[in-house]
């Protein structure tokens, strides 16, 4: 392609209409979704602690002790140095009358700080251990809670939430969880305990130094906060610009021969452009922020060191202090401003972990809305009635279903057909209690499904969709998808009645052949095939065929209806077809349109009415 | 080493900045080692001696030595983080660009997960070399450098106790990485196949409710995070212990390097103020050498990151058009196909010598069972892909010798796949003309038989359709699908079995709009439906890349050993002949 690819324009930093424009970008970003701000955040700590963190409080006790006795660390060795000082190295200047220790000073110091340091280690390893075991269980209690949580949720929940966002919140939420909540939760106690003890410290070595630095420990704080909400907005709306792309590239990319037929390339790449360029702006108002921060922070500890040692080194001119408490002091000093921002750095830690943690809590808390049933259906035969049904999706206008009733006998072939959208597959739905109906009911084996047990209800009633999803494995782990303890000879008789046998003897390990992500190697027509097979090795009661064949060419098809009219016999079988050929050998054929059941019959009393079917016969030359 | 070059090629842009920001960093870092040997004269040069005078200027340079380095450091990783964020934004633009004109070739090839990774997580990764590994490395080196020369200066006892030190640290290293390297990997991919089969259990969720399987799938999702988590811990555990091991080293070093300092004091081979420095530059010559091998790691992944980025950029496109390629006229669309010769790969020659000719405005069904090369011949029109020999030529131009958006810009394609992506309805139809006007887009959805449906939707043309808003069937994409083609006003419409997800009923209704829009344009139809194929004004049948017949429907049927004959009985007896 000749085109250039247009350039990124560049943001005019510093500009006041430049800032402005970030600033209004930013807005616009934040407002477009409402991020789940925790409402309740205390409510959900409780309930983290509660539900996952009490049971290993004893670790948590122990590694808080530990963290506590860890940011001692520092002060030890503020206190080593002193005494190497004072007392080995410059026993003049203290004064002291058992001056010098000399060499024995230096073991001594030596011996200290390799004490010092054991501790340091020990409690490292320790706090590592503690902390890496509990948080692994937190992960894997709430990985298995919101996977069951997603087995049990009603089908039109998935309809509405994306795949992407679903696994997110069992994967990659659970690592951030994984990796901020438990270690900042105890990480936290170690600058807080600074901060107490830290001042303490300061006033011990000297008081007259130590008051004006502690006066500086809320400065410090206040241009953390100050600039914290500000870095956080930019930062959320940095996601969402990358989130955004991120989508935005994987749309177009997969469909690039539509972008090509309709010659967009240059469009989409215009539209990406002002993603980037919104992207340049926020990410560097970011960095603005951010290195502001550090900037203000570094100049007032510089201020307060440089300070310090000026009225410090006064101080040992006037002998009210000796080189060694200077040294400590500044040593310490360190140790009070460092814990300002770990502190803050673990508060932002647990801001984003609350974030995620509030999104857990709530598909957690998403409601199961087919409640379960008590009565089971074993042992049932397969009749089915639709008792004055009317069923709307949520958030469409028209219902899919408006008082649909009719009845079907055990053993019973039935044929539905209808345009799209007439509600055919919804009829299928319905009847395995994907979704309940807003008026009416579904009875299966006379049973009302709101009554039934789900499962067994799905034990005898069987669904082959149109467009089957395959697991990646093998064909057999496939076929034998229902019914997990089949033989292989069963499974073989399956897949010869769904004409699907021939093609698996012709795979390099027959029934083991792994069919990859997806089932992504099989053509159309053979995914039907082994879904086909799969279905009927679970014999059910009733089984439902949505437009099962309609990938597969008439022989095959024909052999197909051939084999499941033996194999079907006694049981009750409802398909959707677009195909006369199919419907015509069924005992009834039922005609929706638009949600209603318009026409129901034989093939010769439809073909002897005008209306839908007989228009369809004539389409496809079976008059 | 190549990818490197490319990536090299397009930063020169930014040569300049970069230069400027690596002087930078060299300055900031510089400008902070000094703290250390400004308290080392504090403590030996003013205080020891007494030489209260010159107290305020130490004091002062205190102050101003970090607080220089703090603002050169400000403005220049803002010099460095603009620089790498116009870069990357450009970069990806450019591959995005890329990959949107490679054909379909490299698409089969590449995934496209695959092709949106590479523009999103490797991109970052070149970010992360540009703005973390690069500088920091570099940083590393100074400080290391500086303080490595001011302790032999200053100590050279020490310094050597250090050496020994880091030669022990390195051995450590050596002894762990492998360990964590096996444990993490082990992780990843236990962590992949569990994201895997997530995915595939949340998009088959019906499957699993189908035959009951959510409680088997919650038992193995259980098992297999537990065993995933057991190597994470292994890993973060043996993470943990080289950690101890290299403090352990360098605590330990730089104890026995401060007790040894203290003795060489007392001896009066060393000050105090010496000391005090040594201590602080035992550390800065430590960290970088820890940083090191996290930061040696990180450049390993970076540089497959390169190679495939490297890899978007160089794709050779399948397609070549002279530089100053005229623009296809819109004229009556009279197509040629004049000995072509073409196949997918060159010992599978798919059209050896194919000969068609599609007389403006008229419209041609082609037929023939799966694989006889239908669509291949579309493909070739719209010049996806380039004959190997022979040529196509519309109004008697050489397609070849045209822009190649011009002559894409002529047809109207309703593909196999019906792609929607997100936005409105409205959005989706006008996707070929962005800039339609309402009237235009409601007339088009009006001839595909989509008002209706836009009519039941909660906003009207303004619903978002896609994974985020109301989700369409497959058949109403379809005529969503053949809305946005009409709207083009196409000079040749393409239709790829565009209606076989359709029922009889819409199909019959979309065939009355199809032949009103047909009229005055060539069009193109493969259809497995008799219904689409008898209205043609003629009928080409294909058999293995061979014209067998050409013909009406009538004239065709009239032939008893034909091949159309036996396609349509094929056809009455059940549907779609399609494999």
């Amino acid at each position: 392609m000749s085109d250039a690819p247009p350039t990124t324009s560049p943001p005019t930093s510093g500009s006041r209409d430049g800032l402005d424009r970030t600033s209004a970008i930013i807005r616009r970003l934040l407002a477009e979704e409402t991020e789940t701000t925790a409402a309740n955040w205390r409510a959900d700590v409780r309930r983290l602690w509660h539900t996952y963190l009490r049971p290993f409080r004893g670790r948590f006790l122990a590694a808080a002790i530990v963290t506590i006795a860890w940011s001692f660390v520092p002060f030890g060795f503020a206190l080593t140095w002193r005494f190497l000082i004072d007392h080995v190295l410059m026993p003049a200047h203290a004064g002291t009358p058992g001056a010098g220790l000399g060499e024995r000073g230096v073991l001594l110091f030596f011996l200290m700080n390799s004490g010092i340091w054991a501790a340091h280690l020990a409690c490292d390893r320790t706090r590592s251990w503690l902390v890496n075991t509990t948080s692994q269980n937190l992960v894997l209690v709430l990985r298995r809670d919101l996977h069951q949580k997603l087995a049990a949720l009603h089908i039109g929940f998935f309809d509405r939430t994306p795949v992407g966002r679903l696994i997110s919140r069992v994967m990659d939420d659970v690592n951030v969880i994984q990796q901020t909540a438990v270690s900042s939760l105890v990480y936290i106690t170690g600058p807080i305990v600074k901060l107490v003890y830290g001042p303490a410290m300061l006033l011990y070595l000297d008081w007259r130094l130590a008051v004006p630095s502690i006066l500086m420990l809320p400065v410090f704080g206040l241009a953390f906060l100050t600039l914290r909400r500000r870095i956080q907005r930019t930062n959320i709306a940095l996601r969402r610009i990358n989130s955004r792309t991120y989508s935005r590239a994987a749309e177009r990319v997969n469909g690039v021969r539509i972008v090509q037929a309709f010659t967009r390339e240059r469009g989409e790449s215009r539209a990406l452009a002002h993603l980037m360029a919104e992207f340049v702006r926020v990410a560097m108002r970011l960095v603005n922020y951010e290195q502001g921060l550090g900037l203000i922070q570094q100049a007032l500890s510089a201020g307060t060191t440089a300070g310090l040692l000026f009225f410090g080194a006064l101080a040992v001119r006037d002998g009210t202090m000796t080189l060694g408490d200077l040294v400590a002091f500044i040593g310490a000093l360190g140790s009070v401003l460092g814990p300002v921002n770990e502190l803050m750095s673990y508060c932002m830690q647990i801001q984003s972990a609350q974030v995620v943690v509030h999104r857990a809590f709530n598909l957690l808390d998403e409601e199961v809305t087919v409640k379960p049933g008590q009565i089971s259906l074993d042992g049932m035969v397969g009749a089915i009635a639709f008792e004055g049904v009317t069923f709307r999706y949520p958030g469409q206008k028209r219902p899919a279903l408006d008082g649909v009733s009719f009845a079907i006998q055990p053993g019973e072939k039935v044929a539905l057909m209808g345009p799209s959208g007439s509600g055919k597959s919804t009829i299928f739905h319905l009847l395995l209690r994907f979704y309940d109906p807003q008026q009416g009911a579904v009875r299966v084996g006379g049973v009302d499904l709101r009554h039934a047990h789900v499962n067994s209800l799905r034990r005898h009633v069987c669904l082959v969709q149109q467009e089957p999803m395959l697991f990646s494995g093998t064909i057999a782990e496939n076929i034998t998808y229902g019914r997990a303890d089949a033989l292989p000879i069963d499974v073989a008789r399956a897949a010869k009645a769904a004409d699907f046998h021939d093609f698996v003897m012709a795979q390099p390990f027959f029934y083991h052949t792994e069919i990859g992500e997806g089932g992504l190697s099989l053509s159309g027509g053979q995914r039907q095939r082994l879904a086909l097979a799969t279905a009927l090795l679970t014999q059910p009661e009733i089984l439902l065929l949505d437009d099962t064949t309609s990938a597969l060419d008439a022989a095959t098809e024909a052999r197909i209806r051939e084999t499941l009219r033996q194999v079907l016999q006694s049981r009750t079988s409802l398909v959707i077809t677009q195909r006369v050929i199919t419907a015509r050998d069924c005992d009834r054929i039922l005609i929706l349109e638009r949600g209603r059941l318009v026409q129901s019959g034989t093939h010769a009393e439809l073909l002897a009415q005008d209306g839908f079917y007989r228009a369809i016969c004539e389409q496809q030359g079976q008059v | 080493m190549h990818a490197l070059k490319i990536i090299a090629r397009h930063l020169r842009p930014y040569r300049v900045r970069l230069l400027l920001a690596l002087i930078g960093t060299a300055l900031f870092t510089f400008f902070s080692l000094l703290s250390p040997l400004l308290l080392r004269h504090l403590f030996d040069r003013v205080i020891q001696p007494g030489h209260w005078e010159t107290l305020q200027v130490t004091a002062l340079l205190i102050l101003l030595v970090p607080l220089t380095s703090g603002a050169i450091r400000f403005f220049n990783v803002h010099l460095i983080m603009l620089t790498a964020n116009r870069f990357v934004s450009g970069l990806r633009l450019t591959m995005y660009s890329k990959m949107l004109t490679l054909g379909p070739r490299y698409h089969g090839e590449h995934p496209s997960g695959v092709l949106v990774g590479r523009l999103m997580d490797d991109v970052n990764m070149v970010q992360r070399l540009l703005t973390g590994e690069t500088i920091q490395l570099l940083v590393d080196i100074i400080v290391f450098g500086f303080a490595i020369t001011v302790l032999f200066v200053l100590a050279w006892k020490l310094a050597l106790i250090l050496s020994v030190t880091l030669v022990l640290y390195v051995v450590v290293y050596k002894v762990f990485a492998g360990r964590i390297r096996g444990a993490s990997q082990a992780y990843r991919q236990l962590y992949d196949e569990i994201s895997g089969r997530l995915q595939e259990t949340i998009q088959g969720v019906r499957q699993v409710r189908i035959y009951n399987r959510e409680e088997s799938e919650n038992a193995l999702f259980l098992s297999r995070t537990e065993s995933s988590l057991e190597k994470l811990l292994i890993s973060n555990m043996s993470s943990t212990r080289l950690s101890v091991w290299c403090n352990g080293i360098a605590g330990y070093g730089s104890t026995v390097i401060a007790a040894t300092g203290a003795y060489l004091v007392l001896r009066g081979e060393l000050t105090y103020g010496d000391l005090y420095a040594v201590d602080n530059y035992v550390w800065m010559a430590v960290n970088p050498v820890i940083r090191l091998t996290t930061v040696v790691a990180r450049l390993a992944e970076t540089f497959v990151s390169l190679g495939r980025i490297a890899e978007v950029l160089e794709a050779a496109p399948d397609i070549q058009t002279p530089p100053a390629a005229p623009r296809l006229r819109r004229g009556r669309g009279a197509i040629r196909f004049d000995g072509v010769h073409f196949g997918y790969s060159p010992d599978k020659p798919l059209f050896t010598n194919l000969s068609l000719d599609i007389p403006a405005g008229m419209t041609v069904a082609l037929a023939g069972h799966t694989g006889c090369g239908k669509s291949t011949l579309t493909t070739l029109l719209m010049r996806y892909w380039d004959v190997t020999g022979g040529a196509i030529t519309i109004d008697g131009v050489d397609i070849r010798q045209v822009n190649l958006q011009s002559l894409r810009a002529r047809f109207g394609v309703v593909p196999q796949q019906q792609l929607l992506f997100e936005g409105t309805l409205a959005e989706n139809i006008a996707y070929g003309l962005p800039r339609a006007p309402r009237p235009r887009i409601e007339e088009a959805a009006r001839l595909a038989e989509v008002y209706q449906l836009a009519m039941d939707l909660p906003n009207g043309f303004d619903t978002i359709i896609g994974p985020a808003g109301v989700q369409l069937s497959v058949g109403e994409k379809q005529r969503v699908a053949i809305a946005r083609a009409i709207l083009r006003d196409p000079m040749v419409l393409i239709m790829d079995e565009a209606t076989s997800a359709l029922d009889s009923e819409s199909e019959a209704l979309i065939q009355k709009a199809l032949r009103r829009i047909q009229q005055g344009r060539t069009s193109l139809v493969i259809a497995h439906r008799l219904s689409t194929i008898e209205n043609a004004d003629r009928i080409v049948v294909m058999d293995q890349g061979r014209i067998v017949e050409i013909g009406t429907h009538t004239e065709l049927l009239a032939r008893d050993q034909g091949l159309y004959r036996g396609y349509v009985m094929q056809l009455r007896s059940g549907g779609e002949p399609a494999a």
